[in-house]
């Protein structure tokens, strides 16, 4: 059964392969997620990660719909908010929590 | 048609017995000694009288077809019209076809109204001018408050505050289900179900489901449920509360749906 490892409202899936698409873009960001109202950020300060997103039919002017990391040394990923978590080696998923808006009665990303 | 032209069809050769059938489900019959009424099904919607009173009902049934019926068989003349906008659920019986003509006499149509000989009306025209402001002023009240509404929910998706910071009282005195939410979401859901001490529904580990019932006094029931994932972290004890799809009763589903994974609880390995 594959782990999970969740910081906040980030959750880390471990995965076996990517699947990018048609449009898909690697880098080597070190911010993962900034959060919206307060601007604190998952960032990974140690270890080496390549981030990949894979992009919609906008291409890169929209969200990526799906981000994975290749975590190929170790790396902690840190938080203003929580404590830092630790990635072992592998293809991680990373997954946004959502929630219910009951104004407009439909699902929305959780706003950090 | 009137009381002479009634007579001369139940007389006539194309009478069936004693009543003349006017259409599928109208018929002419003799009332007494004195009166003709049109009959449509089991009720008698026109009555004539030989001294040239006209009596109008429709027995309870408030429908177009009677209304219509009314119109076909009814005195030469009069009219029966609705005007939902300007009247309400009120019909009104005009003297004259054109209504709007200035000339005609408004009456408002009730259950059993009788037309006089002489052309008068035994219903009460000055109500029918109080109904009118009635209708007027639960409109512009409806209006008021769809407007009051569209703007608490546009605030609330923008997330603008109003110049009155909400308070608690504010939000249970509100009697709309929808701008209630409204209010609750700019209020802050999670401040407003820690302070209303929501009921739990389920707890597992730091995990636990809160549910809050949201009436609506304007329907008197309630309407909706606010159904909350309140989640401690491990790491820091901060309290984060997120509002999950009213349906679910377990922690275990409202967690799956809100990482979008299934077991998290087996499968997770940290969490911070």
């Amino acid at each position: 059964m594959t782990k999970l490892v969740r910081q906040g409202d980030l959750l880390f899936q471990r995965i076996n392969e990517i699947d990018l698409g048609r449009n898909g873009k690697s880098s080597r960001r070190t911010i993962l997620m900034r959060g919206e109202s307060t601007g604190h950020a998952h960032r990974i300060t140690e270890g080496e990660v390549v981030v990949l997103d894979r992009f919609g039919w906008r291409g890169e002017e929209g969200p990526p719909l799906n981000t994975y990391l290749d975590v190929q040394q170790a790396a902690t990923v840190t938080h203003e908010e929580h404590a830092p978590v630790t990635l072992l080696p592998g293809l991680y998923e990373m997954i946004q929590a959502r929630e219910f808006d009951y104004v407009g009665g439909i699902e929305r990303r959780v706003r950090d | 048609m009137n009381w002479i032209t009634a007579l001369s069809k139940l007389q006539s050769k194309k009478r069936f017995k004693d009543r003349y059938q006017l259409s599928s489900s109208c018929q002419l019959q003799y009332r007494d000694f004195d009166a003709v009424a049109v009959q449509m099904y089991s009720t008698d919607i026109v009555t004539y009288y030989k001294d040239g009173r006209v009596r109008l009902s429709t027995g309870g049934h408030w429908t177009v077809t009677t209304k219509a019926r009314i119109n076909d068989f009814g005195p030469a003349g009069w009219h029966v019209w609705s005007d939902s906008r300007t009247y309400g659920d009120t019909w009104v019986l005009s003297e004259g076809y054109y209504a709007y003509s200035g000339n005609s006499k408004l009456y408002p149509f009730e259950d059993s109204v009788m037309i006089e000989a002489d052309g008068s009306c035994d219903a009460d025209p000055e109500r029918l001018l109080e109904i009118k402001e009635e209708v007027r002023l639960a409109r512009n009240e409806r209006a008021r408050e769809q407007s009051a509404m569209r703007r608490w929910v546009v605030w609330a998706r923008e997330g603008k505050q109003p110049r009155k910071p909400i308070t608690l009282d504010m939000i249970e005195e509100e009697a709309n289900i929808t701008v209630k939410m409204a209010k609750i979401r700019l209020y802050g859901l999670d401040r407003y179900l820690i302070e209303i001490k929501a009921e739990v529904i389920d707890t597992v580990a730091e995990y636990s489901l809160l549910r809050y019932r949201a009436t609506d006094r304007v329907a008197e029931v309630w309407a909706r449920n606010i159904v909350a994932l309140r989640m401690v972290c491990p790491s820091t004890g901060m309290v984060y509360i997120h509002a999950v799809p009213p349906q679910f009763t377990k922690v275990v589903l409202a967690l799956d749906w809100m990482f979008q994974t299934e077991s998290y609880l087996e499968r997770v390995q940290q969490s911070t």
